[in-house]
């Protein structure tokens, strides 16, 4: 079966844990890092993700994506603002699902993330030296079930088998309350790169029920940053003319700079601005005081605030019930952030734990549960958002209202409208207001192959069924006859399942021309070895060998050099091939004489 | 199987009996099961939760006791209370009244916030007397329950005056609740 890990797939970092000895602990990289940047750089010589594609992203700026959780499940019209903001291409044919062009070719957010999370995948496998096929994977509590699905979607097409969606903050709660002596009412304060989420939760003998989640799932650290660099924009407009806008790459300097200072005041209170113009000669330079960005940020804090009052109203909790807070997530590492929560829920809050890890910690800790390894702590989550169907009149009429427990299931009757009407449209929809064009769209199902019958007369049963990931799965009856009815299911911002499954093909295709990229490049680095260290020989040592020797090495050696610049692996294994064997004569004599030159002067006993 | 339909319940017995049930059919321990009892853990736990939410809510409570007892009460039966009638007319009117004035200092906007605020009070007031009488009605049913006429004769006057008054005042929470709401989303938002 091998090993199941947890991974919080985050806006700006992402993170994979394990169990061990009863503790989740971090599985690092290679060099020891526990994080890895949600960050994707498509370069000449393939994919970089992660710190590699950190590191490469100024130089390839049109072709870096980053924050793309900010996509997943959403239509191109919700976010059209936020590309605005981003320096990569949105292709024209997103539709129901965004798409974004690099190098001619498109991709999809859960295709993008699906490369962040094989990155953990492969970085987990090498850590322990099997195989790891299982995960459960993190999202924000308030993330809808387009984007759950999508993240399911992003999971499966990097290999894995996704045992559990996992809400963030209950994650949290999960890490936070391992050992069993913590009671109470806790309030998670999750704010992130791109998304924020509160959730309160009743602990009690190893039981976590989640009494009220609320949050808002486009508001981060993004946003600060994109706040700040918007002002350093509109200062360096004055200073240097409007042309600053004109070049990507700057913009992306200036996000970078700027992401850089809004961590280091958290801890001082100024810093220095340093950003190279494009000239290559001058730089713009600036103080950015503590206070400057809290004012900057205010605004954007603050609406974190109106979803803290709404989770304890639905939870029937004033500030004073609540007994602890829990600081998770990298934004709430800023003081402006901590004194926000401090105010609101009138209690110091908690940070004992890493903010940035807490999650992925607390998803290993539910993926041993899932496996039966651990049976007394138990997640009783819930639905963030009511789900619901379109009725006359464009009205959404409530099946599940949101806070409701998971798995749950809702149950509505449908007839027909007209005399031998065969079909009947459902629109389901997700949200809490009262129009249903003001609530995300989920899906369309068509019920079909209705018998013909007189308007009214047939009766069909939807079942709505929300499950413990808080993914929507829906099945239907004819009452009268008792038969199963066939659901055509077209999600409104999703992939299909067809297009999917054709995604984990194209992957695994990937993998092994991945590997075959690897190996190419391998050989590549040989042979450069080999051609180096040939030509040295030679000029050294020609006199060591017979003069048409030599020139077979030398042809051979040119051809090595031939097929060094093409893409063919299996050419340039026998080229090598070929110079090694030719040269083996040059490389004996060259033994011989240092073996020779290194004894000569010597007694036998000095050898022996 | 004996069992009561009872409106008074402690909620710290509700609790237990959820977590208890919980911990034996909660999907996470039927993961590595097969897919069977996997799709019975999802069926009865959906079960679990909606039994638990209806009886942790005392208006659920009584909307399902009222749909066993077939009196089904469904949105359209939220009614206003009639001797508030005229009040309510006036706050609607009041209200559409503030949202025309997008909330700006206007003598109209002046006079009908006062109309809103003052009728606010009021309807408040009610809103909290109908939760005693639906206290107080819930005292009784459970009394009748306990007392041996539930027994010889389930159709009792006493039983049909009881449901009755619990789907009229149900009905009239539901309208003020709904007028209260209004008001409250008119002064946040205004509109």
């Amino acid at each position: 079966m091998g090993r199941v890990i947890g991974i919080d797939l985050g806006t700006t970092n992402s993170l994979a844990a394990y169990m061990q000895g009863g503790q989740p602990k971090i599985i690092p990289d290679l060099e020891g890092h526990r994080m890895v940047p949600s960050m994707i750089t498509f370069t000449p010589d393939g994919i970089a993700v992660g710190e590699r594609a950190k590191r490469l992203r100024a130089e390839h700026v049109g072709n870096t994506v980053y924050s793309v959780k900010r996509l997943m499940g959403k239509g191109i019209e919700e976010v059209k603002a936020e590309l605005s903001m981003v320096p990569f291409q949105v292709s024209d044919q997103s539709n129901e699902v965004i798409r974004i062009t690099i190098n001619q070719h498109d991709y999809t957010p859960p295709e993008l993330s699906a490369l962040v999370l094989k990155q953990l995948k492969t970085q987990a496998e090498r850590f322990f030296g099997e195989p790891v096929n299982q995960a459960v994977i993190t999202v924000p509590a308030y993330f809808n079930d387009s984007q759950r699905q999508a993240t399911k979607d992003a999971g499966q097409i990097a290999g894995f088998e996704v045992l559990r969606i996992l809400n963030e903050p209950t994650a949290a709660a999960l890490a936070y309350g391992l050992d069993k002596k913590r009671q109470g009412i806790i309030a998670v304060y999750d704010l992130g790169g791109g998304t924020f989420d509160i959730s309160i939760l009743k602990l009690n003998n190893g039981i976590f029920e989640v009494l009220a989640t609320n949050g808002n799932t486009r508001l981060g650290g993004d946003d600060f940053d994109r706040a700040m660099t918007e002002v350093i924009l509109h200062e360096m407009e004055s200073r240097y003319g409007r042309g600053i806008r004109q070049s990507p790459k700057l913009i992306e300097r200036v996000r970078i700079v700027v992401e850089k200072a809004k961590i280091e005041l958290s801890y001082q209170s100024q810093t220095e601005l340093v950003i190279a113009l494009e000239d290559g000669k001058n730089s713009y330079r600036r103080t950015l005081t503590r206070n400057e960005v809290e004012d900057l940020i205010r605004d954007l804090v603050n609406k974190t605030v109106e979803p803290c009052r709404q989770a304890m109203a639905d939870a029937g909790l004033t500030p004073d019930q609540i007994d602890e807070v829990l600081l998770v997530g990298g934004s709430t590492r800023i003081p402006l952030v901590q004194k926000t929560v401090m105010e609101l829920f009138k209690k110091q809050p908690k940070c004992e734990l890493n903010p940035d890890e807490v999650v992925a910690l607390g998803a290993a800790v539910q993926a041993h549960i899932l496996m039966g390894e651990i049976r007394d702590m138990l997640l009783l989550d819930v639905t963030p958002l009511s789900l619901g169907i379109e009725t006359f009149g464009g009205i959404m009429s409530k099946l599940i209202d949101r806070n409701s427990k998971v798995p749950t299931n809702a149950k509505e009757a449908f007839t027909t409208f007209v005399e031998g009407q065969t079909t009947v449209d459902i629109h389901v929809l997700q949200g809490e207001r009262e129009l249903a064009k003001d609530n995300q769209s989920l899906a369309r199902f068509a019920l079909k192959g209705i018998a013909p019958m007189p308007a009214g007369i047939p009766r069909i049963e939807v079942t709505f069924h929300l499950d413990a990931n808080g993914i929507l799965n829906v099945s239907a009856k004819e009452l009268r006859t008792g038969q199963e009815q066939s659901i055509e299911v077209k999600p409104t911002y999703g992939l299909s399942k067809t297009e999917v499954e054709r995604m984990i093909k194209d992957s695994m295709v990937h993998a092994r021309s991945d590997i075959e990229a690897r190996q190419l490049i391998e050989s590549r680095n040989e042979a450069e070895v080999i051609v180096r260290a040939t030509e040295k020989a030679l000029r050294d040592f020609t006199a060591l060998i017979q003069k048409d020797e030599v020139e077979k090495i030398t042809s051979s050696l040119e051809r090595l050099k031939v097929t060094l610049k093409g893409e063919d692996r299996h050419q340039l294994r026998q080229a090598i091939q070929e110079v090694e064997t030719l040269t083996r004569p040059l490389a004996e004599a060259m033994m011989q004489k240092t073996i020779k030159e290194d004894l000569e002067g010597k007694k036998l006993s000095d050898i022996l | 199987m004996g069992l009561r339909p009872r409106l008074n319940l402690d909620p710290s017995h509700l609790q237990r009996t959820f977590y208890k049930l919980s911990r034996n059919y909660h999907p996470d321990f039927y993961q590595t099961k097969t897919p069977e009892e996997k799709s019975i853990s999802e069926t009865v736990t959906a079960m679990i939760n909606t039994a638990y939410e209806t009886l942790n809510d005392p208006i659920k409570r009584i909307e399902c006791l009222l749909a066993l007892e077939g009196m089904s009460i469904e949105q359209g039966n939220s009614k206003p209370p009639l001797d508030l009638f005229e009040e309510i007319l006036s706050v609607q009117e009041a209200l559409s009244d503030l949202r025309e004035s997008r909330l700006s200092k206007t003598d109209t906007a002046n006079k009908a916030m006062a109309v809103i605020l003052k009728a606010k009070e009021n309807l408040e007031a009610r809103q909290a007397e109908l939760r005693k009488r639906l206290e107080a009605l819930s005292l009784r049913w459970d009394a009748w329950l306990n007392s041996s006429s539930a027994i010889h004769r389930p159709d009792s006057k006493e039983k049909n005056e009881i449901l009755t008054g619990l789907r009229e005042t149900l009905g009239e929470t539901a309208y003020l609740r709904t007028v209260l709401r209004d008001i409250q989303k008119t002064f946040e938002t205004g509109n």
